[in-house]
Parts: structure tokens; sequence; C-alpha cells
């Protein structure tokens, strides 16, 4: 049945994606949320939240602030929550209950501004898409607040989130983000890395230190890679001959012939039964999937599928 | 470009006007768009000989993916682009969020930017009900909003809701009040009460549109009076309103 999860949990959501890209940069981040989907995110999501503090809250929308649409409420909240909190910006994350009610984004912003003397952010993820995608959106609220060609910076990597690469992510910092269009060197290191550098208009290099530390282990023979595009595209250039497959984005830029882009279980399971590989590399949750395979597996936890750092 | 929200109470005469007004638009050359922000559906039906637009929600529901403007669009008279955002069966579901989801849609579509049109213009139902319902008037969207009344005692009162609900979105960045439209119902002390009104408002009085048969006829066969008869009273009347109107945007 199609969408039917038999064995995957769900993966993280576009709301999870977008707060991986803003935790840690010293932002009060405010999930428009009643509180589950923040306890989703720093529970299950965010592996940083048990390591290193940040500032994020839940609106705790109630039922008559839905009814009411009492963003104003909402406005003096936050500007209460700013009073007592050094931050360097606001951002406003969407989840499904604004993107039901219409909740508008631009208007809340315009508010805060005139509440609140901080950059104010705001990300309209609805909690129906993927990760990746929330990072992208998170990117291009950064971009239209913060980046400039200030000062110098060597490189910057993009996209190396927690949900995509687990404690092997990368720390960039806001006054990093600041500098990036004089950046000598882009490296996107997962799909929203791409899209982050497309909309910043740089030029950059697609590449996975994660993949390529572990390109030299791959044994010979044909190879299915389940995981971020660009971990797959790594390999590929290490000389792995690999195929990808990737329940996440798949530009056209990194999609070679017998690449895919898979939203089913059965879609892996048919790949690991009739493929003809002889190794896969993914992550250990997708195992289950494969019980026909009789070749080799490589495990590459990917914390967006199974919360494995 | 211009873009123009129409409110009004139902029944008044949203969707005739926009309509006639779409078609003066074309009419003088101008690349226009109307989206009927309405459950029913039928605001672009005289620009299309008569002929329902499948709503967009209605290709939503059917599990439809468009991923191209044409797929939820008809062009009328005049190479107008018709969209209508349709809503749920009638006591179910949300008419409001099928707005948004409509708009979302045409954001994805990039419509504006593809299509560069001269003029945007939304039908909208009734009241500014809820967050939905408003979304034509956000920023992005609508920038000024036209309203349409008679001299009724009803219609004046819905009007006056729509100026309060607009001035509560002051501080949103929202569209502001561009003026009032007069569609004549003949009632008495009709004309007074309008200006009135406005006066009150501190808006003007952009357009009076007579009671016509000339109208009702042209709708009975499905077009505006602006198509079929454009020397008639009504049909000058609009095309008046649409160079003062691109007049106001220079």
């Amino acid at each position: 049945m199609k969408g039917l999860r038999k064995v995957l949990t769900p993966f993280a959501p576009d709301q999870s994606g977008a707060v991986s890209v803003l935790y840690g940069l010293g932002g009060l981040i405010v999930i428009i949320d009643a509180g589950g989907c923040t306890g989703n995110i720093c529970g299950f999501d965010e592996p940083r939240w048990q390591d290193v503090r940040s500032a994020v809250f839940s609106a705790g929308l109630r039922d008559m602030d839905a009814i009411l649409g009492r963003d104003k409420l909402l406005v003096s909240k936050i500007a209460d929550a700013c009073g007592r909190i050094d931050a360097s910006f606001v951002a406003l994350i969407g989840t499904p209950v604004p993107a039901t009610i219409a909740t508008d984004y631009k208007a809340l912003k315009r508010m805060l501004e005139k509440e609140i003397d901080l950059p104010i952010l705001t990300v309209a993820t609805d909690g129906m898409k993927l990760y990746d995608e929330g990072e992208s959106l998170a990117y291009k609220a950064l971009a239209s607040e913060f980046i400039a060609k200030e000062g110098t910076l060597d490189e910057i990597t993009l996209g190396k989130t927690p949900l995509t690469y687990g404690g092997s992510f990368a720390d960039v910092s806001l006054e990093d983000y600041k500098k990036i269009g004089a950046s000598t060197k882009v490296i996107a290191a997962s799909a929203s890395g791409i899209e982050a550098a497309k909309t910043l208009g740089l030029s950059y290099v697609v590449y996975s230190s994660a993949a390529a530390e572990i390109a030299g282990s791959i044994p010979s023979g044909k190879v299915l890679v389940c995981h971020d595009e660009v971990f797959g595209k790594t390999l590929r250039d290490k000389g792995v001959n690999c195929d990808i497959a990737t329940f996440f984005t798949l530009h056209d830029e990194i999609k070679e012939s017998g690449d895919v882009k898979i939203t089913e279980e059965d879609e892996f399971t048919d790949l690991t039964v009739n493929g003809g590989y002889d190794v896969i590399v993914a992550d250990e949750c997708l195992k289950p999937l494969a019980e026909g395979f009789k070749g080799q597996w490589i495990d590459a936890p990917f914390f967006a599928l199974s919360g494995r750092r | 470009m211009l873009k123009i929200a129409v409110y009004g109470k139902g029944g008044i005469g949203k969707s005739t006007v926009t309509s006639n007004l779409a078609a003066a638009f074309a009419r003088l050359g101008k690349s226009v768009i109307q989206i009927g922000c309405d459950p029913k559906a039928d605001s672009t039906i005289n620009l299309l000989g008569g002929k329902p637009l499948k709503p967009v929600i209605e290709i939503l529901r059917e599990g439809g993916e468009p991923s191209s403007a044409e797929e939820i669009s008809a062009e009328g008279f005049g190479g107008i682009l018709c969209i209508e955002t349709g809503g749920p069966t009638p006591g179910l579901g949300c008419a409001g969020r099928g707005i948004i989801a409509t708009f979302n849609l045409l954001d994805e579509l990039e419509l504006f930017e593809k299509r560069k049109p001269d003029v945007v213009l939304y039908d909208v139902l009734g009241d500014v009900v809820c967050g939905g319902f408003a979304a034509p008037i956000r920023e992005g969207y609508a920038e000024q909003v036209l309203i349409v009344t008679s001299g009724e005692k009803m219609a004046l009162y819905a009007a006056n809701n729509i100026c309060q609900a607009v001035r509560n979105f002051e501080d949103r960045g929202y569209a502001h009040v561009g003026g009032v439209i007069l569609n004549h119902r003949n009632v008495p002390g009709e004309t007074e009460k309008v200006y009135s009104f406005a006066k009150e408002h501190g808006i003007d009085v952009i357009a009076e549109i007579p009671r016509s048969d000339d109208i009702n006829e042209c709708e009975d066969m499905g077009h505006t009076a602006v198509e079929s008869r454009p020397e008639c009273e009504a049909s000058q009347r609009f095309l008046e309103l649409a160079k003062k109107l691109i007049g106001e945007d220079k």
C-alpha cells in the first residue's frame, strides 16, 4: 500500500531540518506548535539537545489561539522572552498547525520587527515534507537576513547537519554565515547544502568527508548506496562503482543512470532483491527491508532515518 | 503590476464587477489574471462563454499534482487567465484553507513571475471571515481592496466590516482600501448613503455602475457586458474605472 510504513519509523520532517540548521547559532528559536513538534525535535531529531544549550521554545498554541488567530499574543510572548534571553535573532519555525490555520509569517515578521530590535527569520515549514527541504528553507531565511560579502572566510561547509551526519556535523557559526559571500570555497555536503549554495548564488563543490572516509573500505563489486545524494556522489567520485537510492532530494546534477529517488519501503526492497548489487551501503535500520539480499552490508548511519549517531 | 482584491457582501455583484473590470483591462490591452476565491467557483464563468472552470481544489481532490499554470486555468475573453480556487463540499472541511492551498500552489508554479501580468484581480467571497479569506490581501498579493456595495443596509454593513478588517491589518503590511464601487440597486437614497459611508471611512467612491439590463442579458449569454456590449453605459463605466486604476498605478 502506497505510503504505508511497515518497518521504518517516520523520517525527520521539515521543521526538524529547519531547527537543525539554526540550532547553535545563538538565536531564539520558536516552534509554532502546541508542544508536540517541539518535543519531537528536541527529543528525537536534535542530538545536540543533550549536550549544547540552545534557546528552543514551543509557541504553546492552544485551541483558542488557533480559533482566534491570536498573533498579537504570540508576538508579546516572544518579546517577553527576548527580554530575558540574549539572542542574536528570532526564528519562527512552522509546523502543521500554523499551516492548517494559514498563519501569515510575513505579517508576524512585520509585527515582531516593530516590537523587537532583532532580525526575524521565518521558516514556513509545514511538517508534511522531509528534513532536507526544511534545511533548505532555513538556509534561505538565513540568506535573506544575514549573508553578506564582508570579512574573509577560507572555507565553509553547508548541509552538514546532525540529521545527515550525526555527531560529525559541521559547527558553523552565525559569524561564518555572515561572511559566506567572501568564502574561498563552499562545500555542499548534502542535498540541502546544494540548495543553500544555489540560493546564495555561490559556486560550490559537492563533497562528503564521511563518505570519503569509508570509500577505501568498500569491497569491489556493484554497490547500492542509500543515503544522502552527496554521500553517494562522493563515494562515486572516490571510485566506488555505485548507484544512489535516496529518500530525499536527488538533484539532476548528481543523478546518473541507475540512481533513483525512492519513497516507499517496497522500492528499496525491490532494489536489494532485483538490482544485482554485491554491496549495500546504508543505515542498518533498512536491513529488515533487505531480507533477500545475500551480499555485504556496510553500515552508514543516517540520523534522519534511524536516530543513530 | 496592479493587484486588486474585490470584496463585498454576498450577492452584491462582486463577480460581475470583477469580470467586467477584467474585461475592461483586457480591452485596454492589458494582460490580466482573475482569481476567483469563492467555493462556488463561478467568478470567471462570464469570461469563459458561460462554461464553468474546474476549480483548483477539485483538481487537487482528484489527486492531481499540477506542474504548470495551464493545468489549473483557462484563457477567457481578451486572453484573461482565469483561475478558481473552489472549496470543499459545503459543510465539510475548511474553505479558507482551500484558498491558502491554491495560493501556495500558485507560488510554487511561479505564476506571476512567469506570466508577468499587468493586472491581477482577486474576487473574494463576502466578508473577511478567517485567515484564509484575508489571504488575497496579504503581502505579496493584492495591494488594494475595492469594496463593492449598494445602498442597501446589509451591503453597507458588510462594507463597514471589510473596512474594519483591513484597518485591523495595518500593522501586518496588508493591502489598503482603494475605494468603493457603488453597484446601483436603485434603493431610495442610495447614492447619498454610499457617499456618506465612504466619507465616514475617508475613502472615495471610485465608480458607479448603473443597474443595467445589458449586464444581465450579456450574462445570460455567458459574457460580460464589456465583451458583448462595450458601448453600453455600464461597460463605459468599467472602462473608465480601468483607465483610472491604470493611471493611479503609473
